[in-house]
């Protein structure tokens, strides 16, 4: 008998309010930042300027957005072109080094494996303040610092180790049996992998793209540290050291200029994180299980 | 073991060693060295100069002005994160409606998903001078107020923009945790007829309370944080008020003078101040468990 129909259904239904209540408030502040920069994207320097501003814009003004797009004083395409090159870069490099390394610490055995790979799940727990001085330094001697493959380089071994961590959860989690019956057809171990774990991998592949890619789309302080050309800067950090750098005339056009800048930064993440929102959550709760 | 002789399965992991080891591991290590030494610029050869770095810091007051802001900082963001994230985290997992309980948790992650230094444009779009939280003030006929420019006030707004950003993230893991929360437990907490105050206090935290010890041993990693965050809204200032000891030391170093041993001495002190204090939280809350 289910006995937990006592209590009351009004008492449920008004703790589920009070529930909703406070969630959507708390929502309401977390997106407003975000609605506010919509809506200031949209406005034209006299509204933004105006004595008594409303906060939706009068019209859907796209001005901020072509000045974006045809200013030359700073250069908003090159660094959404820059971004993309080191988001790509950086993708593939981790899509590509924790599906052989996912396997590696997984499936198959070699000497010192477990010291190994607990070392590198250490490094996710150490600070950005530790290494980022000798980083700095390292990626100046290897001439690697104003380049965006050399950026792409660090981005993937920073986001390595918990893409690995993923990766070896994943193949440990497919049945062996696949694995012995291609054993007993005589199948080498890469064989294995190529055309028996990876195609079953996939899901756990697309988590640990999306994954880095939010990472090297969305980086700042790598980027702000390691590129001092203007001509190399990713849209992070344009949109930062754009501002106090322009000229005070230009600057007052600038402000909903950098609203949309800010918007179209964060937009591709946005998507692409509603896009694998599910999978997300599930991931997470049965990684922290284990 | 019959496994023991393919040693050459070491070859699946070696591409992502690769990696960690130059651009992850390797500048760890050296950041610790280099603590020892001098290093200024791009030169290949540093002096060893042993302790004359943490003579200096030790009588530098900008360092200990750094560490103070610093703990500021955790101190007005760090318990607000956490119990905002802490109450978001257990309402969503009461949610009986699940839809509503998935887009309460897209919202609240998004300022997370959202890449650093796009979320503090909005915030500096938010803090100007005649932006929307100062337009509000002059609706309640208050004067305006310097958010990023006023010395008293710009460590306040830097925290609440911080917490902003962060709580989503802590939100996750509580989250995470409540829904891992075994079905009979809460079931029997359901038919004891629990209201839902009491559900929270003798059901749902002690079941995470792992997590809870994990959090409060982070609270001091938090000290070392914050460096995107005050780049990308104050770039330390006005008048040095939100230049906490990571950004200082990045200002001494790349950004400016290249001091970089220095900046590594500054760093290792504050990783092992970080490292004493969460002994210490480690120490009394084991004291406080007997």
């Amino acid at each position: 008998m289910k006995r937990y129909l006592l209590l009351k259904r009004g008492e449920i239904f008004r703790q589920q309010f009070t529930i909703i209540i406070f969630l959507t408030i708390i929502s309401i502040i977390a997106i407003f930042p975000i609605f506010w920069t919509i809506c200031s994207s949209f406005k034209t320097i006299q509204e933004i300027y105006s004595i008594s501003p409303s906060i939706l814009p009068k019209s859907l003004n796209f001005v901020n957005y072509r000045f974006l797009f045809e200013t030359s004083v700073i250069d908003y395409k090159m660094a959404i072109l820059n971004s993309i090159v080191v988001s790509i870069i950086t993708v593939a490099i981790v899509v590509l080094c924790s599906a052989l390394g996912g396997y590696g610490f997984s499936r198959v055995y070699f000497k010192y494996r477990d010291q190994v790979f607990n070392t590198i799940i250490m490094l996710q727990f150490v600070p950005l303040t530790a290494g980022i001085i000798a980083q700095w330094q390292i990626m100046s001697i290897l001439r690697l610092r104003d380049s965006l493959i050399g950026l792409a380089l660090l981005l993937a071994a920073m986001i390595l180790p918990s893409s690995l961590m993923l990766m070896r959860q994943v193949f440990l989690s497919i049945p062996t049996e696949l694995e012995d019956a291609a054993k007993i057809d005589g199948a080498s171990t890469f064989q294995l992998l190529w055309h028996v774990m990876l195609p079953l991998a996939g899901g756990g592949l697309i988590l640990v793209a999306v994954n880095s890619f939010l990472f090297a789309w969305g980086d700042f302080i790598y980027a702000r540290t390691m590129l001092t050309l203007p001509s190399k800067y990713t849209l992070p950090v344009i949109i930062t050291v754009s501002i106090p750098t322009t000229p005070a005339t230009l600057r007052v056009a600038t402000y909903g200029v950098y609203n949309a800048a800010a918007l179209i930064t964060a937009l591709p993440a946005i998507i692409f994180f509603i896009g694998i929102q599910n999978r997300f959550y599930e991931g997470a709760r049965e990684g922290l299980k284990g | 073991m019959r496994e023991k002789r393919y040693n050459i399965n070491f070859v699946y992991i070696l591409p992502a060693l690769s990696f960690i080891l130059i651009f992850n591991l390797w500048p760890i290590i050296w950041g610790v060295v280099l603590a020892f030494m001098d290093f200024r610029g791009i030169t290949l050869t540093g002096r060893w100069v042993w302790f004359e770095n943490f003579k200096e810091l030790f009588s530098d007051e900008r360092v200990w002005q750094g560490l103070s802001i610093s703990a500021k900082y955790v101190l007005y963001s760090y318990p607000i994160t956490q119990i905002l994230a802490l109450i978001s985290g257990w309402t969503i997992a009461q949610l009986r409606i699940l839809k509503l309980g998935k887009l309460y948790r897209i919202l609240l992650y998004l300022p997370v998903i959202i890449p650093v230094s796009a979320g503090m444009t909005m915030f500096r779009a938010l803090y100007e001078q005649n932006g929307y939280l100062n337009i509000i003030l002059s609706k309640f006929g208050s004067s305006p107020i310097g958010w990023l420019t006023d010395p008293k006030i710009a460590l306040y707004s830097l925290a609440i923009a911080s917490i902003w950003r962060n709580f989503g993230a802590s939100m996750f893991y509580y989250l995470v945790g409540f829904y891992n929360v075994p079905q009979e437990v809460k079931e029997s907490a359901l038919i004891d007829g629990a209201s839902l105050w009491k559900r929270f206090w003798s059901i749902d935290l002690p079941s995470i309370k792992n997590m809870l010890f994990i959090i409060f041993i982070q609270s001091a990693g938090a000290l070392t944080g914050g460096l995107a965050e005050v780049t990308a809204l104050t770039g330390g200032g006005p008048a040095r008020a939100t230049t906490i000891l990571p950004y200082y030391s990045a200002e001494i170093s790349i950004w400016g003078e290249q001091r970089l041993g220095y900046a590594a001495a500054i760093n290792l002190f504050l990783s092992i101040f970080t490292l004493a204090l969460a002994y210490i939280v480690i120490r009394v809350m084991k004291v406080e468990k007997e």
